[in-house]
């Protein structure tokens, strides 16, 4: 009976949580609605990653360039015309970046290991040289404004605005990746990450199944940098490069090859300097790299890791409960 | 039991591959016909695996041609040999151990899966109904070898005569014409192996295909095939029926060494 | 103009040698891509400094002082990281080191804080003049030490019993231990090794380049050396250091600066593409 209503609450939990998520905005303040909002963006593009380490092993230092990448082209496409509505421009960028993850994934086709996670840094220094190089385009060092989300006359400048852009597509690509986690693409990355020779000769092809990796991730790293130069208007290509550790550190710390993983590891990654503030600040990335090699070390799966083994531990003690229940009332019946 | 036709599905022409100067395959010709047991067996490294790995696509031959159902296989990449109809399993198991044995099997789906990305990103119906036909396939193969009770359960967690016949049921979940067994009794004790001969020569008829066998225990390939090519450092020595091969003097020659024979 | 440049090429080839040296090795014993290499390279050249400037110690004193700390710096992350993720997939071992490299960064910016330091220069002198051209006496001292380490690392390797020890063990790890090499040992020695070189390409590099925290960023180019030289090949590492250190001192005579950083990784790329395996790496042939 408790185990029912137990169930039927954990059921509705998820809708509950989002509903709360989504009425957020107009019950907290500007400052906090900024953080969620870089929560979301972190976390898209962290399961970009999430998915190309954890679920089809392909390691990428290049989420950084592609979010640099989205968010560039992002404001260079509006910059000049500035009638795209908002929702076109997203899936310009996504169209761009997936073609940039095509483009980049074909010659890493032929590499694994280091050479794949050298080959992918070499990119990402790449764009960020190019960045710097385009400077009638891009501003060079200086960086570029840039424009706000927009439809036709009705500019989306607020953070609240942001953040409802940013949280619907978390949501949906948390549900998305959910998804295919469970079918056949999901199924073929992981045959890949465990075991190539053996998912060849089930029929997989393994370049297919790469490029599409890389450009999914692309594709996600390039919306949240978008949505990224929403948020703060003005990029420079420091501000992404600056970025690379605390992508690794979101997967880690969440759990890599775990769905919700990116998101638990985004709320502590942007948490973290609010809670300790000032003096933290100047010293983040020495706590970031204690953060990380601690996770490596002890806790490998992240928080879904720990999780699971209090769970493990309570049940176990639930065992011996039981046990001892039974071995009671054996007593008593003698 | 049904008789073997003569129709070849595997023709092996004058294959030879070396590795570092060592010529490991030889000038190799067989032909396989159409649902017979084929045995290839030899010494140690007599190039059994290799030519396995030639024909599933993971070698390229120096020279010679691997013509199945009239194409050859040469210059085709693993993936696609899988496709035209060549299942096979490994001497040392590559099974994907994290996962179920049921998630095995439906990674073998993966050609019969019909959806696209964007479909199973948002699992429309046709994602549920082609996820539910694949699962219904890999648990028909589950209960064919009376492995269905294992089916949630991670491969790491099962005993190695168990794992191999995983590994066995996840080669048919591809629907394979051409069954490519390297040595399926290996570490199997004499009543398992009993078992597996049986396993084989059923499948061999229950799913209409050829079988193709590496294997080190005499008494299962004298047993289950139909026809035998003995190789020896890369070379075929003999070929024949199992009684042909039994009497055949070099073969015992090879196996045993010089002076077997007068012994 | 070109052969002074070739000069200066090869003076920075001998500090990216000596890290891809020291990477190769890393890989090679333990199977480890350091990234926090650059940082060992790094902080152990401020130790240098510190000893040098600041406590105004002897020269040698100084030197042997660094190296001692980049030994022992090693053997603890080796200990205390390295030797737990070895076994584990490798992207584990790429966020480990990574943190390393940050927790490192980290350490030297609170005890030398984040700006810039004036490395004395131990080989002063007039220019030298040959021909037309002018050379550094900087840059032929520091060619000349690079020769001199690399050759005293290829004679311990091939000379004394732990280095045997530690080249059976990047050959083949089994024969190894059943020829009776205690392989813990051995790991330990390859990460102090690792310190020194690293400690040594930057006491090198520090005099020609100024001091900062932010000097490990030459992890990758030693990175790229190593994959331009092939890979598991410390000859190809010296080989790959010093090609990449003239390239990238002769090409941007050729190219707009702004384009100069991406040398390296044009470089890096084309090696990828064309020849992954690298100058002198051999052809991998994967088992099934």
């Amino acid at each position: 009976m408790i185990n029912k209503t137990k169930n039927r609450f954990l059921k509705y939990l998820p809708i509950i949580v989002i509903a709360v998520y989504f009425a957020g905005p107009i019950f907290i303040g500007e400052y906090l609605t900024y953080l969620i909002t870089l929560m979301a963006i972190m976390a898209i593009v962290t399961q970009g990653l999430n998915v190309m380490i954890g679920y089809a092993g392909q390691f990428s230092f290049g989420q950084p360039g592609f979010m640099a990448f989205g968010a560039y082209i992002g404001a260079i496409v509006v910059s000049r015309m500035p009638w795209i509505p908002f929702p076109l421009t997203i899936l310009i960028v996504a169209l761009a970046s997936a073609l940039l993850g095509f483009i980049i994934g074909f010659p890493c086709l032929r590499l694994s290991g280091f050479y794949l996670a050298m080959a992918t840094f070499g990119f990402s220094s790449a764009i960020f040289e190019l960045i710097n190089y385009l400077g009638p385009l891009t501003g060079g060092n200086e960086g570029m404004y840039a424009p706000a989300a927009a439809i036709g006359k009705w500019k989306l400048t607020s953070t609240d605005d942001v953040y409802y852009i940013a949280a619907i597509t978390v949501v949906l690509v948390m549900i998305g990746v959910k998804h295919i986690s469970k079918t056949r693409t999901g199924r073929a990355w992981n045959a890949i990450r465990d075991d190539e020779i053996a998912a060849s000769s089930m029929g997989i092809n393994l370049q297919r199944e790469k490029l599409k990796v890389f450009a999914f991730g692309a594709v996600l790293a390039g919306v949240s940098g978008l949505f990224y130069s929403y948020l703060i208007r003005y990029i420079e290509s420091s501000y992404f490069s600056a970025m690379g550790l605390s992508f690794f550190l979101i997967m880690v710390v969440g759990g890599t090859g775990r769905v919700f993983g990116p998101i638990y590891g985004s709320i502590f990654i942007i948490m973290l300097p609010q809670v300790f503030g000032g003096k933290f600040n100047q010293h983040m990335n020495l706590v970031y790299g204690i953060i990380l090699v601690l996770f490596v070390l002890l806790a490998p799966n992240g928080f879904y890791g720990i999780w699971d083994k209090i769970r493990n531990k309570s049940s176990v003690n639930m065992n011996l409960r039981d046990k001892l229940f039974s071995w009671i009332k054996r007593e008593r019946v003698k | 039991m049904k008789s073997p036709n003569n129709d070849n599905i595997l023709t092996l022409d004058n294959l030879s591959i070396s590795f570092g100067g060592i010529k490991a395959v030889d000038g190799l010709s067989l032909k396989v016909n159409e649902n017979e047991i084929f045995s290839i067996i030899g010494p140690n490294g007599a190039g059994k695996t290799t030519v396995f790995n030639i024909i599933s696509g993971f070698y390229k031959p120096d020279s010679g041609t691997v013509e199945f159902k009239g194409r050859n296989l040469v210059n085709h990449k693993p993936h696609e040999i899988a496709r035209f109809g060549v299942g096979r399993t490994f001497q040392n198991l590559e099974l994907f151990s994290r996962m179920t044995v049921l998630e095995n099997l439906l990674i073998a789906k993966h050609l019969y899966v019909k959806t696209r990305f964007w479909e199973e990103l948002l699992k429309t119906k046709n994602v549920k109904v082609e996820e539910a036909r694949a699962e219904d396939e890999a648990y028909a193969i589950l209960n064919y070898l009376g492995l269905e009770q294992y089916a949630h359960i991670p491969i790491s967690e099962f005993p190695f005569p168990i794992q191999k016949r995983i590994e066995l049921a996840r080669a048919l979940s591809l629907k394979p014409e051409l069954l490519i067994l390297d040595e399926p009794a290996g570490g199997l004790n004499m009543v398992e192996t009993e078992e597996l001969s049986t396993i084989i020569q059923r499948i061999r008829d229950d799913y209409n295909l050829t079988v193709l066998l590496v294997e080190h225990d005499m008494s299962m390939v004298m047993n289950i095939s139909d026809r035998i090519t003995v190789l020896q450092y890369g070379k075929e020595i003999a070929d024949g029926k199992p009684e042909e091969i039994q009497n055949n003097p070099m073969v015992i020659e090879a196996y045993l060494g010089k002076g077997a024979m007068h012994a | 103009m070109i052969f002074s440049l070739i000069v200066d090429g090869l003076a920075v080839g001998s500090v990216y040698a000596l890290v891809a040296v020291g990477l190769v090795m890393l890989v090679k014993s333990t199977g480890a891509l350091n990234f926090a290499h650059g940082d060992f390279m790094m902080i152990s050249t401020f130790v240098a400094y510190s000893l040098l400037v600041q406590l105004e110690l002897p020269f040698w004193v100084a030197i042997v002082g660094a190296l001692a700390f980049a030994a022992v710096l090693g053997m603890v992350a080796e200990r205390l990281v390295i030797r737990k993720l070895m076994t584990g997939p490798m992207s584990g071992i790429i966020m480990g080191t990574l943190g390393m490299a940050y927790i490192l960064q980290g350490i030297a910016k609170i005890v030398w804080t984040d700006d810039i330091f004036k490395f004395p220069e131990f080989f002063p002198g007039d220019f030298v003049k040959i021909g037309s051209a002018s050379i550094s006496p900087q840059s032929i001292g520091v060619i000349i030490s690079a020769i001199i380490i690399i050759t005293c690392l290829y004679l311990f390797l091939n000379l004394t019993k732990v280095g045997t020890g530690l080249r059976a063990l990047t050959q083949n790890k089994t024969a190894a231990t059943l020829m009776g090499i205690k392989v813990t040992k051995v790991y330990s020695l390859s990460w102090a090794l690792g310190g020194i070189l690293a400690a040594f390409a930057g006491i090198l590099l520090a005099p020609a380049l100024y001091l900062s925290t932010g000097m490990g960023g030459i992890t990758f180019t030693g990175i790229i050396a190593a994959i331009i030289g092939g890979f598991g090949n410390m000859f190809g590492a010296i080989i790959g250091g010093y090609l990449l250190g003239i390239l990238s001192s002769v090409i941007p005579v050729y190219i707009p600066t702004e384009l100069q950083g991406i040398i390296p990784f044009v470089l890096l790329m084309l090696v990828l593409f064309i020849k992954p395996t690298g100058i002198l790496g051999k052809k991998m042939v994967k088992k099934v």
